[in-house]
């Protein structure tokens, strides 16, 4: 009978205890499989965890492996970084994600550093076969110092530079772009792009042509911001010859009233005309109410599905320009250059010509609208019909790039710069991700406010249950 | 269950119990949410609730300790054996009617974000993301709280062994970080979970034939994995200590990320301290 009784209990005891380790491992397997499934859902409002669409029309397009390391202390990386890390892991089979610790693998790490550099932790290493790019933990976010030199961080940036490295290591292209100087222009850090055009993975150089006498033939794109001393006839010719071979200029003009007529004749070789003048808009769903609707500041229209305006047009961007001048075709004109407006002003604007004249209406020497503030040229070839030639881009609007005042810089603005970088350098694909902004508006709140609710929640709400309490606790007492 | 669950939760708003894990839980928030966001116009409030979650670690002693050790202490627990419902239903209903419990406390700091609201622009979404990890990281603790509650007939005993217990959860993943890394680590470590099972099911069973089972299951189960690919036992403590921990899976829910394999764990995490909490019940039947 005893010898039963332990039976019985040894057999429940088992498999209650064999039950309970199946029950532990099924679930182990149940969660490791839905681990396996990369689902969750972004519940930010501005996106901060979801890939933008350039992002992943790269990653589709993907045909080489690409290997990611993180640089981190296995338990100790940055959850934020990460997230958006394993985003691109889990959105293309070519992407691999490992994270390093940098102490246990100084090897690995130390190959793609720098000489003499060593790579921080928290920072991120793309590579793919031959080529590879490190992202700096600081690069990760924008960040912004105080006069106290306190730093502050303002957004994220992680996506803009990861998706930039893997544009870069799988095509090995960093387009090179010579920017014009001798002439008074803008620098690219006076117009705060200098950052911007990095980050598209273009490489930047100066150029003085007076010194080099022509342009290098490694220039992807030379660029001239806002010149206010005309081109020598030299210099000219230089730049014709350049974009006779297939060359790509960017060029932003502003009104200065001085005399630029090797400019000029340099764009006229290619049909081009910059008309002196200020364009004035009265549409006033094109005006800005913030600048007392001042018909010399406006947002243009874009031109229909072109390469330089689509990603305005898709995110909802408004470019702003002010004091713009006119774009036009030649009269004369060979007929393999393609003409194409950029940005318009609407069918109620005008360019005023005579900068005297202060009238706010069209008045008879006022060329009517629409015109053309910003246009692009491409040089098709005859026989196929390809646009393989020289490539130019007229901004007749150059101050329209800088911070306005009350604006800032207009976000718009410096993606039309890119987009006209990249369709100048033939890298239509080129990455553009603007920042994700970190950063919360404060609770704007008075005093008396913020101690009527310091009472509701301090007092108020503790003390309703403390009553309540009592009350059933007495009634109950007292029954 | 649904007797035992409104019959729970009645008792928790007709003895003090319910009243205290609310109005100690609804203070300390109330202070924190002034102090955090109100006074200092932080409009952040995610960050908020995953704060809470600390304040919230020391109340559910409170509220779990009793819900069975009591039952214990007065010999009612030979009723609920000799009740016409299965076991895990009546483990069940008192889940739940604790999780109802802390779900209306959790309601009423709804009225925080609310307040908020009026003063600043809110990620809507992304808080009530937030509560719902908080919601399911509590009911975890909950879980937790409910099995060690059946384990004695002290509801002090109950309470410091569940404080205990969530601390270290919480710490958990931070442990991790110090733990070894080297394969022979890892190994030693996976020999060593294969020797509690075993002794696991020697102390059940009290029997050397079926506490080998695990050893021979856990051994070879290793040397499979030895062989085939070693680095796997690279970290292997860090590694696992992560992976149980509950807190590391809550870390997405503030960032605004709500992310299924979480949710999945925490569910499974409830239930099967649940289904720890009806064995140690049955046990008793034929024990």
């Amino acid at each position: 009978m005893m010898q039963f009784k332990l039976n019985f209990k040894t057999r429940h005891a088992g498999m209650a205890a064999l039950t309970t380790i199946v029950v532990l491992a099924g679930l182990i397997l149940f969660n490791l499989l839905f681990q396996s499934i990369p689902a969750q859902w972004d519940m930010t409002r501005k996106k901060l965890f979801s890939l933008t669409d350039q992002t992943i029309s790269l990653m589709e397009n993907l045909d080489q492996d690409v290997m990611i390391y993180f640089l981190a202390k296995p338990g100790q990386e940055p959850v934020d970084i990460l997230e958006v890390l394993e985003q691109y892991a889990g959105s293309s089979s070519r992407i691999n994600l490992d994270i390093v610790d940098p102490d246990r693998n100084p090897t690995l790490v130390s190959q793609y550093a720098d000489d003499g550099e060593s790579i921080t932790n928290g920072s991120v290493i793309v590579v793919s076969g031959d080529y590879s790019r490190v992202i700096d933990r600081l690069d990760l976010y924008s960040i912004s110092y105080s006069q106290q030199g306190q730093p502050q961080v303002l957004g994220m940036t992680a996506e803009q530079r990861i998706t930039s490295a893997l544009a870069y290591v799988t095509s090995g292209r960093e387009p090179l772009i010579y920017i014009l100087e001798g002439h008074n222009e803008f620098t690219l850090d006076e117009l705060n792009l200098q950052d911007v055009v990095i980050k598209a993975n273009f490489s930047v150089r100066t150029l003085n042509l007076l010194k080099m006498g022509t342009v290098p033939e490694d220039a992807d794109v030379v660029v001239i911001l806002s010149p206010e001393r005309d081109l020598t006839e030299n210099e000219s010719a230089s730049l014709g010859n350049y974009l006779e071979n297939g060359g790509a200029l960017f060029i932003s003009r502003d009104l200065t009233g001085g005399d630029m007529r090797h400019m000029d004749a340099l764009l006229e070789r290619f049909n081009l005309m910059v008309v002196p003048g200020v364009v004035m808009e009265k549409d006033t769903n094109r005006l800005l109410p913030g600048m007392g609707n001042n018909p010399l500041f406006f947002s243009p229209r874009l031109a229909e599905e072109n390469p330089v305006t689509d990603s305005l047009k898709e995110n909802s961007l408004d470019a702003f320009v002010f004091t713009a001048m006119a774009v036009q075709e030649t009269a004369t004109k060979k007929r393999n250059l393609k003409f194409t407006p950029l940005l318009n002003s609407s069918e109620s604007s005008w360019l005023r010509r005579d900068l005297s004249n202060s009238s706010e209406f069209r008045t008879a020497g006022d060329l009517p609208g629409p015109i053309a503030v910003a246009t692009s040229l491409a040089e098709t070839n005859r026989e196929t019909g390809k646009e393989d030639g020289a490539r130019i881009i007229v901004l007749a609007s150059g101050q329209s790039l800088s911070a306005l005042p009350g604006l800032g810089q207009i976000k718009a603005n410096i993606e039309f710069f890119i987009n006209s970088l990249n369709w100048l350098s033939d890298l239509e694909e080129s990455i553009n991700i603007p920042s994700k902004s970190l950063f919360r508006l404060p609770v704007q709140i008075n005093a008396l406010q913020a101690w009527i609710y310091a009472a509701i929640c301090v007092l108020l709400i503790p003390l309703l249950i403390i009553i309540t309490a009592t009350v059933i606790l007495y009634r109950r007492k007292h029954l | 269950m649904l007797a035992v669950f409104r019959k729970e939760l009645l008792t928790y708003f007709t003895t003090s119990v319910g009243y205290i894990f609310m109005g100690v839980f609804l203070l300390i928030s109330g202070i924190l949410f002034t102090t955090g966001n109100i006074f200092s116009m932080n409009s952040d409030y995610a960050s908020f609730l995953s704060g809470l979650i600390m304040i919230f670690l020391l109340v559910v002693p409170l509220l779990t300790m009793k819900i069975f050790s009591e039952e214990m202490k007065q010999k009612t627990d030979q009723l609920l054996m000799t009740a016409p419902q299965p076991t895990l239903m009546i483990v069940a209903g008192k889940f739940l009617a604790a999780v109802t419990l802390f779900f209306l406390t959790l309601l009423v700091t709804g009225l925080y974000p609310l307040l908020l609201s009026f003063h600043t622009k809110m990620d809507t979404a992304q808080i009530l993301g937030t509560y719902i990890g908080f919601f399911l990281l509590g009911s975890s603790f909950i879980s937790m709280g409910i099995y060690i509650s059946s384990l004695t007939d002290s509801q002090a005993g109950a309470a410091i062994l569940t404080f205990c217990l969530l601390i270290i959860t919480w710490i958990i993943d931070f442990i991790g970080g110090f733990m070894p890394v080297s394969i022979l680590a890892g190994v030693l470590f996976a020999f060593l979970l294969t020797a509690l099972a075993a002794f696991w099911m020697f102390r059940a069973t009290q029997n050397i034939s079926a506490a080998a089972l695990p050893v021979l299951t856990g051994v070879i189960i290793i040397a499979i994995i030895y062989l085939i690919n070693k680095e796997l036992y690279i970290n292997l403590i860090g590694k696992t200590l992560s992976w149980f921990s509950l807190t590391n899976r809550f870390s997405s829910f503030p960032m605004g990320i709500l992310k299924l394999d979480a949710i999945i764990y925490y569910l499974s995490f409830s239930g099967f301290f649940l289904f720890l909490t009806t064995q140690k019940i049955e046990k008793q039947r034929w024990s």
